[in-house]
């Protein structure tokens, strides 16, 4: 079951410039090929998917096929932005997956009930960046069936 | 929120109205030694009473908590959808990870079932083997690597 349109990126929402750098070089070491588009917190997350602020005018007509989602950011946080986005018809269908340093049971616990599909803690080091990024590769774009153009190959 | 759960057997609630598809299931799970019990309700209706121990589950003691439910998407009755909606939309019940698993891969099923609530979707394989790798799969992801509530309503 392989997925097309892999030009859409996928949006990763995370304030640290470190450690989306991490994630970009092991999907790269992964060798998984995924077009991805920073944003640096929730408020930046929500102009892009809105088209709002510096994003305005943007000629974009696909949503995001897949958030990566970082909790701890400063403004509107993960939590946050869960919300708006699980409230809005024509957003909620886009799958959020957490990727936090968090692991309490509360984090999690919120996570799931504002509407994630599922929650990771970020890995310690390289190798558990490159095998998180398998997993969720062979999970989410192989296993699974993505929402919007995403359809079956 | 409720945190004061007693750690008791888990199990993943299949919801699933045909015999033979559980049962090939249920084999594949084995195989891939998914350490999880695996729980059957024929119907929606079937799987809301267990959830709020209800009808044939009144008086049931120690039925297993869901870690996870997998959901087949017609059935008769309560279908997959109405079932979808009823647990997303209830608070006690709305962090139990529902993985949708149904012969249909049309993308208006996909994108309803995601718009309902499921946290996943998968097409149903055609074979045996594709059982086998879907069930390690899930057993690798939502087993092992992710983490999944452990919050959730007592039942």
């Amino acid at each position: 079951m392989k997925q097309k349109n892999k030009n859409i990126p996928i949006l990763v929402v995370e304030d640290s410039q470190e450690d989306f750098e991490v994630l970009q070089r092991a999907f790269k070491k992964a060798g998984f090929e995924m077009d991805m588009r920073r944003c640096k917190n929730g408020k930046d997350a929500l102009d892009y998917l809105y088209k709002d602020g510096e994003y305005e005018g943007s000629s974009r007509d696909e949503h995001p096929p897949f958030i990566l989602l970082d909790l701890n950011m400063p403004g509107m946080d993960g939590h946050a932005l869960m919300e708006t986005i699980k409230d809005d018809e024509s957003f909620k269908f886009i799958p959020i997956i957490v990727l936090s340093t968090s692991a309490s049971d509360d984090d999690i616990f919120r996570s799931y009930q504002n509407g994630a599909s599922s929650y990771l803690k970020k890995p310690d080091d390289m190798s558990g960046y490159v095998k998180m990024v398998e997993i969720l590769r062979s999970y989410w774009f192989e296993c699974n069936l993505l929402p919007t153009n995403w359809g079956t190959a | 929120m409720q945190h004061n759960i007693k750690k008791q057997p888990r199990a993943i609630l299949v919801v699933e109205d045909s015999p033979e598809d559980f049962e090939v299931l249920e084999r594949a799970c084995k195989k891939a030694e998914l350490d999880m019990p695996l729980v059957r309700c024929k119907s929606g209706q079937e799987a809301l009473d267990l959830l709020y121990k209800t009808g044939e589950y009144e008086d049931i003691q120690n039925v297993p908590t869901p870690a996870m439910i997998l959901l087949d998407l017609n059935m008769p009755g309560t279908n997959g959808y109405d079932l979808l909606e009823k647990i997303k939309n209830d608070k006690d019940l709305k962090s139990l990870p529902i993985v949708v698993l149904s012969t249909s891969s049309s993308v208006e099923d996909v994108l309803c079932s995601y718009r309902s609530g499921a946290n996943s979707y998968i097409s149903k394989p055609e074979d045996m083997k594709g059982y086998v790798a879907m069930a390690e799969t899930i057993k690798n992801y939502w087993f092992s690597f992710c983490r999944l509530p452990f919050a959730l309503k007592e039942v």
